[in-house]
């Protein structure tokens, strides 16, 4: 799995949703590139940005 | 089941939910009000049309969301966001340093999805990161495939990200004006 195939899959591996055997191929991936577990900091970073926006939710 | 009985238990069974994602869209408690309220009318007028192919809750996000884009194509004009407008923060003690951070962080919020993504963009990821519906759900809101969602979806996130994170966030605001000149009101 090259870099740009793991970068378009780590939106879906942040939700969980990565068949076992591309889950496996990734975190491969991930473990020996610095490049690429940039993106995912970033990426994750931001959405628990976004998903801070929950607190102001302004019904329960 | 009388009919007027059966509104009343969907008004009250998904009224927040669509105010939320009313505001989610709107940014604005008022507008939000409006919109739940347009969305509850055109649901009552075409109750008979729904045919249980779809969750309730998705049709009625999908009549949302189509009477917010006919409400924004009517509203051409440049919208800036009032931070007065935000409900409280959840804070349960009073820290100013930390207030200061989250309101900006707000804006950010607000400012990013308001102006830097697009507004396919922006309904992904209020649908799924804000509204924590499945794939499937916003598959059927926005009548498209499920792996058209995740690729929407992952370019909706890396938009987001560009903006918020590698832009530098509130690096760029400068007295609360962005590089795009989107001017906030506080």
């Amino acid at each position: 799995m090259n870099c740009t195939k793991v970068v378009s899959l780590l939106s879906e591996w942040l939700d969980g949703d990565l068949d076992k055997l591309t889950q496996k191929q990734l975190e491969h991936h991930l473990s020996k590139c610095s490049s690429c577990q940039k993106e995912l900091s970033l990426l994750s970073k931001s959405l628990k940005i976004l998903r801070a926006a929950d607190i102001m939710k302004p019904h329960n | 089941m009388a009919k007027s009985v059966e509104l009343e238990n969907i008004v009250e069974t998904h009224k927040d939910y669509v105010y939320n994602l009313a505001y989610y869209l709107c940014r604005d408690s008022y507008e939000a009000d409006d919109l739940t309220q347009e969305t509850f009318l055109k649901a009552f007028e075409h109750l008979d049309d729904f045919r249980g192919e779809s969750s309730l809750r998705t049709w009625l996000s999908r009549i949302t969301i189509n009477a917010y884009n006919s409400k924004q194509r009517k509203q051409a004009r440049h919208q800036s966001i009032c931070l007065e407008v935000i409900s409280p923060l959840a804070d349960t003690y009073y820290d100013p340093e930390r207030l200061i951070i989250r309101k900006e962080l707000q804006w950010c919020i607000h400012h990013v999805l308001q102006h830097h993504v697009s507004k396919e963009q922006k309904t992904i990821l209020v649908l799924r990161d804000l509204n924590e519906m499945s794939y499937e759900e916003i598959a059927e809101v926005l009548d498209i495939s499920v792996s058209a969602v995740k690729s929407r979806l992952h370019r909706a996130r890396m938009a987001f990200r560009n903006h918020l994170v590698i832009s530098g966030c509130a690096k760029l605001m400068k007295d609360y004006t962005c590089y795009c000149e989107g001017v906030m009101e506080l």
